[in-house]
């Protein structure tokens, strides 16, 4: 599942330019690149733009420029390729959970992947263990805490092993104990490339080596965390 | 909005001709009228009646709004109108291949002015006004409570849609859009139902009045959504049968 190659860089975007109307474009020029296996923390302020660009790379929105992952042009006839190096965390949990139950919804992707039920519930239970899920296998999604749907989505990306996470405010709902477990989880992750959006100066630069600051649609920095500005 | 009938037929009929614009007004004249005298519906004028009718109201919605479902209604016509002539071509019936055509042409033309109609209604009215004109035709309360309700919840339900089959092809869903939706449609209506109703939670919270009951503690078990689907499904059953 994951790509060996290590020439092209895992994430890269090349003068995207991205508007929902004429009126208000959302993100304009944005050029970077992530390195494989490199961890990145993408901050700015409510409305600069971090969530449209989060959709933007996995093909949920289609602006002008290029996107590529793992080399892959993100367009519409590879999607499918792009889906499976990348995993999405949304922001609000409860839009990322569509199953009836837990398991079922953990589970979702692996069967797509690999279509054997079986191995997809073992490996849905052992993503649900890592994410320190305790509850109920079979309890319906909605009617979770927004913490646990936190970790249950979470759960549901890390069943399919990608190579590449875009996490959308991971840490938003998710006690100190739940940061706690997320922040260790994630460290382990280290041939995993990481885009992290969070407002968490402290989470970030205990997972992230690199970042990125968007301000009104504009990258305005892009290099070492310590020196990241604030938003 | 008052769902209480209105007073006087006269003020409000005058209000509504003041209420609508210019092109509406001349799309009215220009074709609803004619469509009026062909009247009775039961015999060939009556396939044109409907058309004009429901082209008064596309016109008056705009043109690029109607070519929108031009395509799409143009397959309604052809399915309509095409299955009672293969049949005709087949031996299945009695009757001539062009007696078929001319009937398929008409009940085609008679859907097609009915979906129009209700397209273009809907751009032209106002939902108060959709629902006060219904309440004036003394359309049962409890199917206004539904529409009232649907109304309120659609654009809840239509975002839940696109999410959920959003969130499923980023999880290597392949089958078709109508499969996954068909697919999450009990988790749909769980999670359209919970969240249209701490909606209506915040609104009477924050001062909002009315006499819609909240149905919050009930508990829907496993096979409250089916029965719920095949409500639904009675209810329409018997408007397809009346095209």
């Amino acid at each position: 599942m994951k790509n060996e190659s290590e020439s092209a860089p895992a994430i890269e975007c090349r003068n995207y330019t991205f508007a929902y109307n004429q009126e208000s474009p959302v993100l304009h020029n944005v050029s970077f690149g992530i390195q494989p296996g490199e961890h990145t923390a993408l901050f700015g302020l409510n409305g600069s733009g971090k969530s449209t660009l989060l959709r933007s790379l996995v093909g949920l929105n289609r602006g002008e420029g290029e996107i590529l992952i793992q080399g892959i042009e993100v367009i519409k006839r590879n999607l499918k390729a792009v889906r499976r190096q990348v995993g999405y965390l949304f922001q609000d949990p409860q839009v990322q959970l569509f199953s009836l139950t837990v398991i079922e919804d953990v589970a979702f992707g692996p069967a797509n992947l690999h279509g054997d039920e079986e191995l997809a519930r073992d490996q849905a239970e052992q993503a649900l263990e890592s994410v320190g899920y305790r509850g109920d296998l079979f309890a319906p999604c909605h009617t979770l805490s927004l913490g646990e749907m936190r970790r249950v989505a979470l759960a549901g990306l890390l069943a399919l092993d990608p190579a590449i996470l875009l996490l959308d405010e991971p840490d938003s709902f998710l006690d100190k104990r739940g940061t706690g477990m997320l922040t260790r989880l994630l460290q382990d992750l280290d041939d995993v490339t990481l885009l992290l959006v969070t407002h968490n100066r402290e989470f970030a630069t205990s997972l992230c080596e690199r970042a990125l600051l968007l301000e009104d649609g504009v990258l305005s920095y892009a290099g070492p965390i310590d020196t990241a500005p604030e938003e | 909005m008052s769902l209480e009938r209105s007073s006087s037929v006269r003020s409000v009929t005058r209000q509504w001709w003041c209420d609508r614009d210019a092109r509406y007004k001349v799309s009215f004249l220009l074709f609803a009228v004619p469509g009026v005298v062909l009247y009775p519906p039961d015999q060939v004028g009556g396939g044109l009646y409907y058309v004009l009718i429901s082209a008064a109201l596309a016109f008056s919605a705009g043109m690029k709004f109607s070519l929108r479902y031009f395509f799409p209604l143009s397959l309604v016509l052809i399915i309509f109108a095409g299955i009672p002539a293969l049949t005709a071509v087949a031996g299945l019936t009695d009757r001539s291949v062009s007696h078929e055509l001319v009937f398929g042409g008409m009940v085609a033309l008679k859907t097609l002015s009915i979906v129009l109609f209700i397209l273009g209604l809907g751009n032209t009215l106002t939902a108060s006004e959709t629902f006060a004109v219904l309440r004036w035709f003394r359309l049962p309360a409890g199917i206004i409570f539904l529409l009232l309700v649907g109304y309120r919840y659609f654009q809840l339900f239509t975002s839940e849609v696109r999410n959920i089959l959003e969130a499923r092809q980023l999880r290597l869903y392949e089958r078709s859009a109508l499969t996954g939706i068909v697919g999450a449609l009990r988790v749909l209506l769980h999670r359209a139902f919970d969240h249209a109703e701490d909606v209506y939670m915040a609104m009477r919270l924050r001062g909002g009045e009315s006499s819609i009951p909240l149905l919050k503690p009930l508990h829907a078990s496993g096979s409250d959504p089916a029965a719920f689907s095949l409500l639904l499904v009675l209810i329409i059953l018997p408007f397809l049968g009346m095209l």
